[in-house]
C-alpha cells in the first residue's frame, strides 16, 4: 500500500491525473443501448483476436525465417522442436480465420440492425477497411510457410492481377517482385504481413474504437430521434457487458485450443516451382470470389470478373451514403434486408459451389461430379470418363 | 448507486465466492496464457532451424577419416582430406544403400552390391547407375558446415 | 633450272601426266562409282579413313570406256547379267569367311597400328580361344560367328552408337540370329532355348523391358570375343563380378564345396529342364514388399503376421517348389533331412525380418501423414533397409547364426524407430487428453463468469418496462 501510494502521488504531482482518471472512469462505466445482447460480442471478439494474433505472431516471428530455403524449415522447427511451438502456430493459423468470421459477423450484425446509419458512416467505413485489410494478412500470411498449396494458391492469386487492362502486368510485377513467384515475393509479403499492415490495422482499430465510444452505440431508433440515454438506463459497459464477453471470451480460447489440436493445419510440402498440384483452392474467405471470377469467359471476361468480385466490396464502403432510410430497426427496412440476405444467401452458395466445383462427392449413395463451374454430374461407374469429358 | 450496492451486500457470502472464483479463474488462465509463451521463449534443443547443418566434431576427423550426418533428412558423408572437407550423398544410386568410405583406397563402397565411387562420387565399378550427388562445404570459423541450397 | 620454278613444273606434271595417258572419252574411275552402297556404307562407319584395298587390295582406280562406264552404273535390269569386271590381278575380291578373322586382326591384333586410338588388341587371340574361333580353326567349319557377323562388315559403328549390333540393348538380337535359329543349332547340337530364357530372365528384362543399358547381356557372362560358356565350378566368379557379396557369402556355405553343384544357376536358373539362362530372383525389392503390404492393408486393415508374410513374398516358396527337384538329388529323403529345417528356419529369420522390416516403413509412412516430423526417424530408418538388402545377399552363406545376427541387428534399429514414433504419437495423444481439463476449466470459468452476468444485470439494469428500482 505504501508503495502505491508513493507512485500515485509521484504522478499526481506530474501529471493532471484527475481528468485522465474521468475520463477512463466514464468509458469504462458508460451506458450501452439496452437492446445489446450477445450479438454484440463479435466486434470485441475481432479485437481479441486481434490481440491473440499480434501475440501469437511475433512469437512465430521469434524463429520464422522468412527465405525460400529457410521458410519451410523453421515452420517444421517450430512445430518439432520450439516448446508449444505446435499450439502458437495452429492458434496462428486458426486466429486468422476466426478473425475473419468475428469480423463478418460484426458486420453483418451492424448491417442488419442498421447501425451503420448517420452519425456512424465513418465508423462503418473504417470497418470495412479493417475487413479488407484481415483479408489482406490472410492472403499475404498464407504464403510464408512456404509450401506447395501456398505457393500455387499465390501464382493464381496474383496471376489474376495480370487481367486488370493497362496496369495489369505491371501490378502483378510488383506484387511479386519480379515475373514469377520467388523469394522476392516471399520477402515482400512478409514485410507487408509483419511490419505494414499490423500498424495499418491499429491506427484503423484505434479510429474505429474512438468513432464507436464518440459516437456511442447506436439504438433501433430512428436516425436523428435517438434519445441520449440516461445515466441509469441501459447496460454498463462494465461490468455487464465485459462479463457477458468474458464468458465469450473463454469459450473462444478454448475453442481455439481444441481446433488446434483437433483439426491442425498440416504444414505440406515445400514450394516446388516446377510441378503444380491438382484442384488448389483459396481459403474459404477467398472461394465466392474465386468462384464468381469463373463465370466471366471472353476475351473481358477476366476483367469483368475483377469488376464483379470488387462491386461488393465497393458496395459495402458506400452503402452508409447509399441507403438514406431513416429507420434502424430491421423490420421497417424491408429492402435493405432484402439485399442483405440476397447477398449472404449468395456468397454463402458461390462459397459452397467453390468448395464442390471440380471434386467427386457421394449423395445418398449416388457419386457426383461437380465440374469447374460447380454443376454436377453424376458418375455411373461406365459413363465415369465420357462425363468427365464432357462435363470438362 | 450506493442503494444498489447496498443491496447486493444483502448476500456478501455468494457474492464474495462468485468474485474469489472470477479471480481464481483469471489468474489460472493468465498463467495458462503465460507460461506456455515463455517456455516458447526459452531456446530449444538444436537451436534453430538451419539451411547449414554442422558437422558434429569436425575438427576431431582426422585426414582421411569420415563422418556420416543428416542433410534434410538425407545421409551425407563428409570426408576430411589433407585440403579440406568433402561432403557427398551416402545413398548409393543403385537401390539406395549407404555406402562407407574406404580410407586407405579412397574410395566410397556400397555394402549391398559393390558399387565403388571414388572420391567425388563417380562411379569406378559395380551396378550403380549414376554418380554420387555432392554437397557444398563451408568452413567458418573452424566449424564444418554441409550446405544443402 | 631455277629454284622457284620446281612447284610450277610439279603441278603442270602432276595434273598432266595421268590425264595424258587417257584416251579420249575414257573415264578414270574409283570403287565408290560402281559400289555405290557399300562406300556410302563405309562413309558412315568408324572405319570411314580406310581405303577400300586395304581389305580388297586392288588398285584405287580403274580407266574404263563409256560404254563400260554406261553398263556397271547403270541399274541392274532383270534378267540382264553384267559381265564380271575385271579388277585386276591384285584385287583380292571378297574375303573368303574363314579368312575374315585374321584379315580384321591385320590391324586390331596390331599393337602399332591400334595404339593411337587406345584400344586393346587382344581380340583375335581371344577370338581363336572362344567357342567360335575353335570350332573354325580345328573344323573349318565357317558358318560360325565370325566377325563381322556382329559387327558387319562395311558399316561398322561404335557399340555405344544406338543402332549398332552390338549396342548392349541389341546384343541378345545379335547373339540370337544364329543361336535362336533352330534348325542351325540343331547341327551344332546346342539348346536354342537359351535366348529366349535369357529374355524371360531378371537380366533380360532388366535389359529388354526397362532399357537398363548396365544390365548384363550374353556377352558380359560369356565373355564377347572370348565367347564361352562358363562352367558350373566358374559361374560364381561370372556371376560375383557383379553379385560380389552374394557369391562371397555363397563360398562360404556348405553348397560351395559339394561335388556336382551347380553354383549359383543351381538354384537362379530357372527351374527344371531348363538351360540356366532363366535367372531368377528370389525375392522382390523393397520397393515390390512395401507396395504389396500397402495393397494388403487396403483390403484387410489389420493384418496378421502370417498374411504378411504371404503378402510381401510369396516368392520363397515358388523357388523352393522350383528347386526341390534338384535338392531332392542329393537329399534324397527330405522328410527325414535335418537341412529342411535349417534351411526353413532361414527363410523364417528372413521373412520374419522383412515383415518387421515392411510393418516399420508403414508405421513410419503412417505417423508422417499428419502434423507430426518424422525426418529423423525417416533418417535412422534407412540404416534398416541396408540391412535388408545385405540380408539377401547373405542368405547364402546357409549359416542361420550369420544371418540371424543380420536380422537382430535391423530389428534393432527398427525397434528403436518403433520407440521413437511411438513417443511421439504418445505425445499428439497428450493434446487431446489435455484438451479434456482445458474444456472443464473453460466451462467452470465460462458457467461463473454468465452467474456474476446474470447477478450484475440484475442489479445494474433498469428492465426496458416496469417500475425503476429506485
Amino acid at each position: 500500500m505504501g508503495l502505491s501510494k508513493h507512485i500515485r502521488s509521484f504522478v499526481d504531482a506530474r501529471f493532471d491525473t484527475e481528468t485522465a482518471e474521468h475520463f477512463i472512469n466514464k468509458q469504462v462505466h458508460k451506458r450501452l443501448p439496452p437492446h445489446t445482447g450477445w450479438l454484440h460480442v463479435f466486434g470485441s471478439l475481432s479485437l481479441l483476436l486481434y490481440l491473440s494474433q499480434t501475440i501469437t505472431g511475433i512469437l512465430l516471428l521469434i524463429y520464422y525465417r522468412p527465405t525460400p530455403e529457410a521458410a519451410h524449415k523453421s515452420i517444421q522447427y517450430i512445430t518439432a522442436e520450439v516448446n508449444f511451438g505446435w499450439l502458437y502456430r495452429q492458434v496462428h493459423a486458426w486466429g486468422a480465420t476466426l478473425m475473419i468470421l468475428a469480423v463478418v459477423l460484426h458486420m453483418t450484425r451492424t448491417y442488419f440492425f442498421g447501425a451503420y446509419k448517420k452519425p456512424r458512416e465513418l465508423t462503418w467505413v473504417t470497418g470495412v477497411i479493417i475487413f479488407i485489410v484481415t483479408i489482406t494478412f490472410g492472403f499475404t500470411g498464407y504464403l510464408l510457410p512456404w509450401n506447395q498449396i501456398a505457393f500455387w494458391a499465390t501464382t493464381v492469386g496474383t496471376e489474376s492481377a495480370n487481367q486488370i487492362p493497362v496496369i495489369g502486368e505491371w501490378l502483378r510485377y510488383f506484387l511479386r517482385g519480379g515475373d514469377a513467384v520467388t523469394g522476392e515475393t516471399l520477402s515482400r509479403f512478409f514485410v507487408v504481413h509483419v511490419i505494414i499492415l499490423p500498424w495499418i490495422l491499429t491506427g484503423l482499430i484505434a479510429v474505429h474504437l474512438f468513432l464507436m465510444r464518440a459516437t456511442n452505440l447506436a439504438t433501433l431508433e430512428k436516425v436523428g430521434e435517438e434519445k441520449p440515454l440516461q445515466p441509469d438506463q441501459g447496460i454498463p459497459f462494465f461490468p455487464v457487458h465485459v462479463a457477458k464477453e468474458g464468458v465469450v471470451a473463454v469459450l473462444l480460447l478454448a475453442g481455439l485450443v481444441t481446433l488446434s489440436v483437433v483439426a491442425p493445419w498440416e504444414i505440406g510440402e515445400p514450394a516446388n516451382p516446377l510441378a503444380t498440384p491438382a484442384h488448389i483452392k483459396p481459403e474459404w474467405y477467398f472461394l465466392p470470389s474465386y468462384q464468381l471470377l469463373k463465370y466471366f469467359e471472353g476475351p473481358h471476361g477476366a476483367f469483368i470478373g475483377i469488376l464483379a468480385c470488387s462491386l461488393p466490396f465497393a458496395l459495402l464502403l458506400f452503402w452508409p451514403f447509399m441507403d438514406r432510410g431513416k429507420h434502424r430497426h430491421p423490420k421497417k427496412r424491408p429492402v435493405a434486408v432484402g439485399v442483405g440476405l440476397v447477398a449472404v444467401l449468395a456468397a454463402l452458395f458461390l462459397g459452397v459451389l467453390g468448395h464442390l466445383s471440380e471434386t467427386d462427392r457421394t449423395v445418398f449413395g449416388r457419386t457426383y461430379h461437380f465440374d469447374l463451374l460447380g454443376r454436377p454430374h453424376q458418375v455411373t461407374p461406365s459413363s465415369d470418363l465420357s462425363q468427365r469429358k464432357h462435363a470438362e | 448507486m450506493n442503494k444498489r450496492m447496498n443491496a447486493m451486500e444483502k448476500q456478501p457470502t455468494r457474492r464474495g465466492f462468485l468474485d474469489w472464483l472470477i479471480g481464481l479463474c483469471s489468474v489460472v488462465t493468465g498463467a495458462a496464457l503465460t507460461v506456455p509463451g515463455l517456455l516458447y521463449l526459452w531456446p530449444a534443443a538444436r537451436g534453430g532451424a538451419s539451411e547449414d547443418v554442422e558437422v558434429p566434431n569436425a575438427s576431431g576427423l582426422a585426414p582421411g577419416q569420415s563422418a556420416i550426418l543428416q542433410v534434410r533428412g538425407k545421409a551425407v558423408i563428409v570426408v576430411r582430406e589433407q585440403t579440406g572437407f568433402t561432403a557427398i550423398s551416402a545413398v548409393c544410386t543403385h537401390l539406395g544403400c549407404l555406402v562407407k568410405w574406404d580410407g586407405s583406397r579412397k574410395e566410397f563402397l556400397c555394402p549391398c552390391h559393390a558399387a565403388v565411387f571414388d572420391k567425388n562420387g563417380a562411379v569406378v565399378s559395380g551396378p550403380a547407375p549414376a554418380p554420387l550427388p555432392t554437397y557444398r562445404v563451408k568452413e567458418v570459423d573452424g566449424k564444418v558446415y554441409v550446405s544443402v541450397a | 633450272m631455277r629454284r622457284e620454278y620446281v612447284p610450277f613444273v610439279v603441278a603442270v606434271v602432276g595434273w598432266l601426266g595421268p590425264a595424258a595417258l587417257l584416251r579420249a572419252g575414257d573415264a578414270q574411275v574409283t570403287c565408290s562409282t560402281c559400289h555405290t552402297l557399300q562406300s556410302a556404307q563405309l562413309a558412315k562407319s568408324i572405319h570411314k579413313g580406310l581405303r577400300c584395298g586395304e581389305c580388297h587390295q586392288g588398285p584405287e582406280s580403274y580407266t574404263i570406256t563409256p560404254t563400260d562406264l554406261q553398263r556397271y552404273t547403270a541399274p541392274a535390269t532383270l534378267g540382264a547379267s553384267k559381265p564380271p569386271f575385271d579388277h585386276g590381278s591384285s584385287f583380292a575380291g571378297k574375303p573368303q569367311r574363314a579368312n575374315i578373322p585374321e584379315l580384321c586382326g591385320d590391324c586390331h591384333a596390331n599393337i602399332e597400328r591400334m595404339n593411337p586410338y587406345g584400344i586393346r588388341t587382344d581380340q583375335l587371340a581371344r577370338y581363336w580361344t572362344s567357342g567360335h574361333g575353335k570350332t573354325l580353326r580345328n573344323k573349318g567349319d565357317d558358318r560360325v560367328a565370325v566377325c563381322i557377323d556382329c559387327h558387319n562388315s562395311h558399316e561398322i559403328v561404335s557399340g555405344k552408337e544406338p543402332e549398332s549390333r552390338t549396342n548392349p540393348l541389341h546384343v541378345p538380337d545379335t547373339c540370337g540370329t544364329c543361336h535362336a535359329d533352330a534348325k542351325l543349332m540343331a547341327e551344332f547340337n546346342l539348346p536354342v532355348e537359351v535366348v529366349d530364357e535369357y529374355r524371360q530372365s531378371v537380366h533380360g528384362r532388366l535389359l529388354l523391358e526397362q532399357g537398363d543399358a548396365g544390365a548384363p547381356t550374353c556377352a558380359t557372362c560369356h565373355g564377347n570375343h572370348s565367347a564361352v560358356p562358363p562352367g558350373f565350378a566358374t559361374v560364381g566368379a561370372v556371376c560375383g563380378q557383379c553379385h560380389q557379396n552374394a557369391s562371397d557369402n555363397f563360398a562360404t556355405s556348405i553348397h560351395a564345396t559339394q561335388p556336382g553343384f551347380k553354383g549359383c544357376v543351381q538354384c537362379h536358373g530357372g527351374g527344371e529342364g531348363r538351360h540356366y539362362h532363366r535367372i531368377a530372383k528370389t525375392t522382390k525389392p523393397t520397393g515390390v514388399m512395401l507396395q504389396r503390404y500397402t495393397h494388403l492393408l487396403s483390403s484387410s486393415p489389420k493384418p496378421t503376421a502370417l498374411e504378411v508374410a504371404d503378402t510381401i513374398h510369396p516368392d520363397p516358396k515358388q523357388l523352393i517348389n522350383q528347386v526341390l527337384p534338384t535338392c531332392t538329388e542329393c537329399h534324397e529323403e527330405l522328410a527325414e533331412d535335418k537341412s529342411l529345417p535349417k534351411l526353413f528356419g532361414l527363410l523364417d529369420a528372413i521373412a520374419d525380418a522383412e515383415r518387421y522390416y515392411v510393418q516399420t516403413a508403414h508405421h513410419l509412412d503412417q505417423v508422417g501423414q499428419g502434423v507430426l516430423l518424422v525426418d529423423n526417424q525417416q533418417f535412422e530408418f534407412e540404416e534398416a533397409r541396408t540391412h535388408l538388402i545385405a540380408l539377401a545377399a547373405l542368405q547364402h552363406t546357409l549359416n542361420n547364426a550369420t544371418v540371424e545376427a543380420k536380422v537382430t541387428e535391423l530389428k534393432k534399429v527398427c525397434d528403436k524407430v518403433n520407440a521413437e514414433l511411438t513417443d511421439l504419437e504418445d505425445g499428439l495423444r497428450w493434446r487431446y487428453r489435455a484438451l479434456v481439463p482445458i474444456w472443464g476449466f473453460a466451462m467452470l470459468f465460462a458457467v461463473v463468469l454468465y452467474a456474476k452476468y446474470k447477478a450484475l444485470r440484475a442489479a445494474f439494469v433498469k428492465p426496458l418496462s416496469g417500475p425503476s428500482p429506485k
